[in-house]
């Protein structure tokens, strides 16, 4: 009866520290998983941010940023008068940015500043943009800047900054809409269209 | 015994279950490659006084080899000779005119004058866009310390 008894005890003993060392190694386990992906998380977030689709439906972060012209320009400054804004993110070492130009100045022959107006923001140095911008006729207010210009873009949804890129913004500060590479006519018509008020509200 | 033991198993099992998804956020409209996996840079030091650099670029990308860049630091006394490109591409371009342009691959060979210092690096920048989207990475600079690459064969001995 005795060793019936011990044979039982050992049992149970055992089985108890098999349970105690699972439930252990689970813990150790998920403590190492949910590090792991605070890591990825974190290293997402710094390398990545948020993506063009990520950002439609947010408020378009402000910034403050310089103008080819010397003046210190904020979104504010543009998104007051009420119509519709779209930023375009470019250089001038970017091809098909300079391919997009006379896309927007059609856009902005076509809209007039009441209803569409745009920005251009170079992730560029700021006296090669105004030399180009004189030499192309461009009339949109252009602000320029290196690092504090991409991160700007980065906060806009562009993650590696990659140009040519597009953000349509509403009247009420929010992000309609974006566009990742080189817009065309009809591209830039189908991005800007549907959120123009109709003709019956103005 | 053969109960603990099974007891011990139970209490492990369950386990390899959870932290199998992670990862696969495709974000929609956005499948522009990273930069270093749209141009993966590899060099090699084949003989010591010669640096190969070779680009192997994904479909759809390309590079500008007018936008390719070299330079030595911390070197000492060497220098690079003139860079020895590989055949590109040339392309009518409505806004930069006749272009060479890099697809697939690139290379590139540079003469390496003199014996560099030992904490000496080629600094490669280079730039390169997206074919089917239209649009392009910014300028990109790699330093590659040359004490990684060492010559494959060591030089003859005079």
């Amino acid at each position: 009866v005795k060793s019936i008894t011990r044979t039982w005890l050992v049992v149970i003993v055992a089985a108890l520290l098999g349970l105690g060392a699972g439930a252990g190694f689970r813990y150790w386990r998920d403590t190492q998983a949910r590090a792991e992906q605070q890591r990825e998380a974190a290293a997402r977030a710094r390398d990545a941010g948020p993506g063009p689709q990520d950002v439609i439906g947010r408020a378009a972060p402000d910034f403050t940023l310089a103008g080819v012209d010397g003046q210190r320009r904020t979104l504010n400054d543009f998104t007051q008068g009420g119509g519709l804004v779209l930023v375009n993110f470019w250089a001038t070492w970017c091809p098909p940015c300079l391919r997009e130009v006379p896309v927007l100045t059609r856009l902005d022959r076509k809209y007039g500043p009441h209803r569409l107006r745009i920005v251009g923001i170079a992730l560029d140095n700021p006296d090669r943009v105004r030399k180009f911008a004189s030499r192309q006729g461009i009339r949109y207010p252009l602000l320029a800047g290196s690092e504090n210009a991409f991160e700007v873009a980065r906060r806009y949804g562009d993650r590696q900054g990659t140009l040519p890129y597009s953000v349509l913004i509403g009247p009420d500060g929010k992000i309609r809409a974006t566009h990742m590479g080189q817009l065309t006519r009809d591209k830039a018509d189908a991005l800007i269209e549907p959120f123009l008020p109709s003709a019956a509200d103005s | 015994v053969r109960l603990a033991l099974a007891m011990m198993l139970l209490g492990s099992a369950g386990l390899p279950v959870a932290a199998a998804t992670l990862g696969g956020d495709i974000a929609g409209g956005d499948a522009l490659l990273p930069a270093h996996e749209a141009f993966v840079l590899a060099a090699r030091r084949p003989r010591a006084a010669m640096l190969v650099l070779r680009w192997r670029i994904a479909d759809g990308y390309y590079l500008y080899r007018a936008r390719m860049h070299f330079s030595l630091h911390h070197a000492g006394r060497a220098h690079l000779g003139k860079p020895r490109f590989g055949p590109a591409q040339m392309e009518d371009d409505p806004i930069l005119g006749r272009t060479a342009i890099y697809r697939d691959q690139a290379r590139v060979r540079l003469a390496l004058h003199g014996t560099p210092a030992p904490g000496a690096t080629l600094r490669v920048r280079y730039q390169g866009c997206n074919a089917p989207q239209g649009v392009c990475y910014p300028p990109i600079e790699r330093d590659i310390a040359l004490a990684t690459l060492e010559p494959a064969r060591p030089e003859p001995t005079q």
